[in-house]
């Protein structure tokens, strides 16, 4: 189900590929259709069940790489060979020519909304956005309001993917935006030629290409553009301060930045501040360069996270501390530098949320990480009494 | 693991902490955890595939933290709310095993990265070819 529902033509396709991805295109979409438009609600805890189960599997069975390429990935000019009438005509007329795919429209019929349900379906969305009624509530509401099993099933995807996907891009992506999709939004369309420039480097450098531009030649061989005192003090001016979680405890925006791609397992949302996931995972470092960090990523010419964002998720950080339940000190955390003693605040997974663990050097009293943790990372901490990946552990403790 | 599995007496601790009882917690931290496993191993092929794109270069290194974590969260936030809404799911008994390998991947999300050049896809190769040999082990 996940394949081929969305995706871009590349110019190294050839014509039948293309036929032939179009083909599959409409197939899997059909599928799709039909099988949200019959799906059996008969039973009602059965329906439920399948339901919910379905969409678990489809909001995170969906591509990144693909959706992100068929969203904002421009298309360069010579992607798309134009027809020239003379050849469209030789072509159409010759039946032993392969001919174009044609393309299906979608059953719209099935599909469209009345005015009337769609003022409903807002009115719903605004209420559950408003936390006014719960998604139970809401998916009853529906359910009374005459609306299509799909319309209903299609509801839960959309708020089911606002909790976990939706940190790549501002505007949705296909698979978090279900009613555009099945309303045709994502319907095969000439693409638009955007163009997201995700560095203050690459905004420099825009319109300028790789031969001309000086600000590559400038770049050594760790693709640095600046030097490392440059990026300290950028670093160390964009972020001055430190929020104090208690005596001993503090989170530095320093440090807090450093671990910014954390954000969304406390409940940030990157795109809210113009950041993608990826983008924050860069500050870890990356493979083709050695060294990870703020400065280093500085140094790269990456722009830095607004320090709006950065306090964000140390007021997120410190609230939980306060309200967590179990407290430890002395707790080893090992990493690929050795092991680290830590204080750690930690919230054990409930019926409404998931298990939080944030720790703190016990010599520096700066942060060392504050994220949400799957439930045999969190059993790990509590029942074995460390922090940070098995094979580090194995390594620095000598077992 | 499917042996010990016993669903009434996974939504009878559920009802527990749902009332504020707590005392069975480590017990329902079992449960969660094979719950946790068998999300992993539904979408097994997908981790897969995104190991296999990484080490093909169709990905850089960001784009496969970003993804995985993103993952990761998303079945964190799954098990919430399946376990809150009491869908239980069937296990398989691959489930536990596969969810340990894939932690070894999974751990990398944490911390600073000390890999540089070939030996991050050194590092995933050599836990995608376990995974893959676990996965095809009768």
């Amino acid at each position: 189900m996940s394949s081929l529902l969305y995706y871009s033509i590349s110019s190294g396709l050839s014509e039948d590929i293309v036929i032939e991805i179009d083909n599959q295109v409409v197939e899997n979409r059909e599928k799709v259709y039909s099988f949200l438009t019959k799906l059996p609600l008969n039973s009602k805890r059965k329906a439920k069940r399948l339901g919910l189960y379905i969409v678990f599997m489809f909001a995170i069975s969906q591509p990144l790489v693909p959706c992100a390429a068929a969203v904002v990935m421009p298309l360069p000019p010579v992607a798309i060979h134009r027809l020239s009438p003379i050849e469209q005509d030789k072509i159409l007329s010759n039946k032993n020519y392969p001919q174009i795919t044609p393309i299906i429209e979608s059953k719209m019929d099935k599909m469209v909304l009345t005015d009337q349900q769609i003022e409903d379906l807002n009115l719903i969305c605004y209420k559950l956005q408003k936390g006014s009624i719960t998604i139970d509530k809401a998916i009853l509401e529906l359910r009374a309001g005459g609306f299509y099993d799909w319309v209903t099933l299609a509801f839960i995807i959309f708020i089911y993917s606002l909790h976990q996907g939706d940190t790549f891009q501002s505007v949705p992506l296909p698979h978090q935006d279900p009613f555009g999709w099945l309303n045709g939004k994502y319907d095969r369309k000439p693409m638009q030629h955007t163009s997201y420039k995700s560095s203050r480097f690459e905004l420099e450098m825009a319109g300028v290409n790789d031969n001309m531009c000086p600000g590559l030649a400038m770049a050594d061989e760790n693709g640095f553009v600046m030097s490392y005192q440059e990026a300290r003090n950028l670093v160390a001016e964009t972020y001055p301060g430190y929020l104090e979680v208690n005596e001993s405890c503090k989170i530095t925006d320093w440090q807090a930045a450093k671990h910014i791609y954390h954000a969304n397992g406390m409940g940030i949302d990157p795109a809210d501040y113009g950041f993608t996931q990826q983008e924050l995972e860069r500050i870890r470092g990356e493979s083709r360069y050695k060294g990870g960090g703020l400065i280093a990523y500085a140094r790269r010419g990456y722009r830095l996270p607004p320090i709006e964002m950065v306090q964000d998720y140390q007021l997120r950080l410190k609230t939980s501390c306060k309200k967590a339940p179990i407290k430890r000190t002395n707790v080893p955390y090992y990493d690929t530098n050795g092991v680290w003693q830590a204080s750690v605040f930690a919230t054990p997974p409930s019926e409404d949320s998931s298990g939080i663990i944030i720790a703190f050097n016990e010599s520096t009293g700066d942060l060392i990480t504050g994220d949400k943790q799957k439930k045999p990372t969190f059993d790990r901490f509590k029942n074995e009494n460390y922090l940070g990946g098995k094979k580090w552990m194995l390594k620095w403790s000598n077992k | 693991m499917s042996t010990d599995y016993n669903k009434k007496r996974y939504l009878q601790l559920l009802d527990q902490r749902s009332i504020g009882d707590n005392s069975n917690n480590d017990e329902l931290s079992r449960y969660s955890c094979m719950l946790t496993n068998q999300l992993d191993w539904e979408i097994r092929d997908q981790y897969l595939s995104l190991m296999e794109k990484f080490l093909n270069e169709n990905i850089s290194m960001p784009e496969f933290f970003a993804e995985l974590r993103i993952k990761t969260y998303a079945i964190i936030d799954a098990v919430v709310f399946l376990e809150k809404h009491r869908i239980l799911l069937s296990f398989d008994k691959k489930a536990s095993k596969f969810g340990e390998l894939l932690e070894d991947v999974t751990d990398e999300l944490e911390g600073d990265l000390s890999y540089t050049g070939d030996e991050f896809k050194n590092f995933i190769q050599e836990n995608f070819i376990k995974i893959k040999k676990y996965l095809n082990e009768e």
